[in-house]
């Protein structure tokens, strides 16, 4: 487990929204060129759920995943990489910001579909859990994607199962543009999977110790085997659905977190505790922004020096494998007669 | 001498899963009605019994959360396979099938495979209707990242599908219901059938037959009928909707001069118009007549005995289009 302390969790978050920022300032330069979707704002969940990851466990996220992969200690030289399109990217270019995949740190595969990768980290649970194995799959939703089928198909299939994943739902009130009160007539959203058997929390983002411990607990069940859980994060998206462009404090909540301005910002109500508590001071916030802006301007750089992915031999890279497979090396048994001129059952449904 | 083997189509595909989940741990199966007493028209018989409820998965009518579930699960490490009772029901999976398994590979720089098996029945005969029998092997085919097969015999029931579970790729299996009863020689040891091999059953030099699924039968009972007339007819089994074997297609061909494709789908953007494409492209001016394609009216089939009966084609049908081809009466 990596730091789940308060301070760690602070500079996973600080390092999270500074990466958007710095992509957010470089965008216009169309070097990245791809749909871009920023999480400024929203930096808690990826921060507190990526603190209590173990490796093995996997991320599975939306096409606003940055903060996810960075949160799964990702890469950050292979996520600039990824998103100015070289093949030294996570995902050799052939993916771009939208779909993020890094099996070295178990971050498998971001979808552009809402709610596409909600079947999948259900199936890596169920991956798990036929294993024995204590991994936990932590599937990232907007509010969106619980309009999808394909959620609601999942969850039941999860709760049937008893399966270790965690579903996480940031609600930051948008579908793309879409307020949630034009989609839906109930906008709390934990509590409309408890019929099928899930259970549910809903937080604020702004209330950090309950996430924390929230995301601690739901972890520890799905380990012990307890099945899944739906965790509601009430967050605040100041970046607009795709691009540069964002609002919100993000300027300047570092100058005076108390500002009321600041308040809807998880980063300062973090910093205002930790402050209070003489836990750290502003100074220290100064000096480790100077670190971490440093190391982005350091890495940007490299990344931007890489040759941009150029390949031309798309359909050799279709296919994983042959047209013929290999049959594991194992002697077995066949049916031997059972089967032989017996005609096929037709009970129950015959045709 | 040994007697030959013979196993029906439906318990070919119950062998060849029985033989992949000794094999490898990691193939599971996941679809509904697994452990009722029909065992899925036969293709299942004896598997739940033998590997339980965590291999043999019982599913919720979800298709599209469970096809992508299978892609979580063979993102990690296991072989699932996929069974939809009725081909139809597919569409409710598509987005998982299409968008998710069959792009991951090439969308995440190569890194990750899926290696999931599809299996889908095609529920042609005996009134099941527009929204059970519907073949689909066309459509498939138009996407990159899967393979998509639709065996017409035991034999190659059993290869195919250990050929799929064990291909790293998203593979689909298109299986006609009415082959199920059919008969074949199947060999006992497990064996595999490659994608992108299409079968000459028949040889012959006036015209080639190209046939699909439950039309294969047809066309082979066809050309026999038309060597009394004088006609020799090749007959090639497509096997493969994805890859197509264009080799043994336009060899063929080539010495024939003659093409009839027999398709159980439709006819617009279909497998036939492929195939179609791929005479005119390659064998341009080597053609003695033009390419004709037999298929199914472009309509939903109906459900009453009489039209049913009209709507499919069959060896009569086949055995015309091949007078009009050669000229001969």
């Amino acid at each position: 487990m990596k730091n789940t302390d308060k301070l760690g969790i602070l500079k996973g978050m600080i390092r999270i929204r500074l990466v958007e920022q710095y992509i957010a300032r470089r965008y216009p330069e169309q070097k990245m060129r791809c749909p871009t979707h920023l999480c400024l704002g929203q930096e808690a969940v990826p921060a507190v759920f990526g603190a209590f990851a173990q490796k093995k466990d996997v991320f599975v996220g939306t096409y606003r995943s940055h903060g996810h992969y960075l949160a799964k200690e990702g890469n950050l030289l292979s996520l600039f990489a990824e998103i100015l399109g070289s093949s030294k990217g996570c995902s050799h270019g052939y993916g771009g910001s939208m779909h993020i995949m890094d099996e070295s740190v178990n971050f498998y595969g971001t979808s552009a579909i809402v709610g596409g990768g909600v079947p999948i980290a259900t199936g890596a649970a169920y991956a798990f859990k036929y294993r024995r194995d204590p991994q936990v799959a932590v599937c990232f939703i907007g509010d969106g994607a619980v309009e999808e089928g394909a959620v609601y198909e999942s969850v039941n299939f999860a709760v049937l199962h008893d399966l270790p994943v965690l579903y996480v739902c940031e609600n930051n009130r948008l579908a793309v543009t879409t307020p949630i009160e034009l989609r839906t007539k109930n906008t709390k959203i934990f509590n409309r999977f408890s019929d099928l058997g899930l259970k549910g929390i809903s937080v604020d983002d702004i209330e950090i110790d309950k996430m924390i411990d929230a995301a601690g607990r739901a972890y520890e069940l799905a380990r012990k085997g307890k099945g899944p859980c739906f965790i509601e994060v009430s967050a605040h998206r100041w970046a607009t659905h795709v691009g540069h462009d964002y609002e919100g404090p993000a300027e300047y909540w570092h100058q005076d977190p108390h500002d009321k301005d600041a308040f809807s910002c998880p980063i300062a109500a973090l910093v205002r505790q930790l402050v209070d508590r003489g836990k750290i001071n502003m100074q220290d916030i100064k000096a480790l922004r100077g670190k971490i802006n440093e190391e982005i301007e350091r890495t940007f750089n490299k990344a931007s020096g890489f040759a941009l992915a150029n390949d031309s031999d798309f359909e050799d890279k279709v296919y994983a494998s042959g047209l013929l497979s290999k049959l594991p090396k194992k002697t077995i048994k066949g049916a031997g007669k059972k089967y032989m001129h017996k005609e096929a059952s037709k009970l129950v449904n015959p045709f | 001498m040994k007697m030959a083997r013979r196993l029906s189509y439906a318990h070919a595909i119950s062998e060849a899963t029985d033989q992949a989940m000794q094999l490898d741990k990691s193939v599971i199966v996941i679809g509904q009605g697994t452990r009722d007493r029909g065992h899925i028209f036969g293709s299942m018989e004896g598997i739940f019994d033998k590997y339980g409820p965590d291999r043999v998965i019982e599913m919720p009518l979800s298709e599209n959360a469970i096809a992508g579930i299978c892609v979580g699960a063979a993102l990690n490490g296991l072989r699932p396979m996929l069974i939809l009772q009725r081909v139809d029901f597919v569409f409710l999976a598509l987005d998982q099938i299409i968008n998710h398994a069959s792009k991951y590979h090439f969308m995440l720089g190569g890194k990750v495979n899926v290696p999931i098996t599809v299996r889908l029945i095609i529920g042609k005969g005996w009134g099941q209707g527009p929204q059970h029998s519907q073949s689909l092997h066309s459509m498939f085919s138009h996407f990159p990242g899967l393979r998509v097969a639709m065996p017409s015999n035991p034999h190659d029931a059993k290869g195919l599908l250990l050929n799929s579970i064990f291909c790293d790729d998203p593979c689909i299996l298109f299986e006609g219901r009415p082959l199920y009863s059919l008969e074949g020689d199947v060999p006992e040891k497990p064996y595999l059938e490659p994608f992108g091999k299409a079968k000459i059953l028949q040889k012959g030099k006036d015209l080639t037959i190209v046939a699909t699924s439950f039309l294969v039968p047809e066309a082979v009972k066809a050309a026999n009928e038309l060597k009394a007339k004088g006609v020799s007819a090749e007959v090639i089994d497509l096997v493969s909707a994805s890859p197509v074997d264009e080799k043994t297609i336009l060899n063929s061909v080539k010495k024939t001069g003659r093409l009839l494709v027999a398709d159980v789908s439709w006819d617009r953007c279909g497998i036939s118009s492929q195939i179609s494409a791929l005479a005119s492209e390659k064998l341009f001016g080597k053609l003695a007549a033009p390419v004709r394609r037999l298929t199914v009216p472009f309509a939903p089939v109906p459900t009453g005995v009489m039209m049913e009966n009209k709507y499919y084609p069959n060896s009569k049908e086949i055995i015309k289009a091949c007078f009009i081809l050669t000229g001969v009466k």
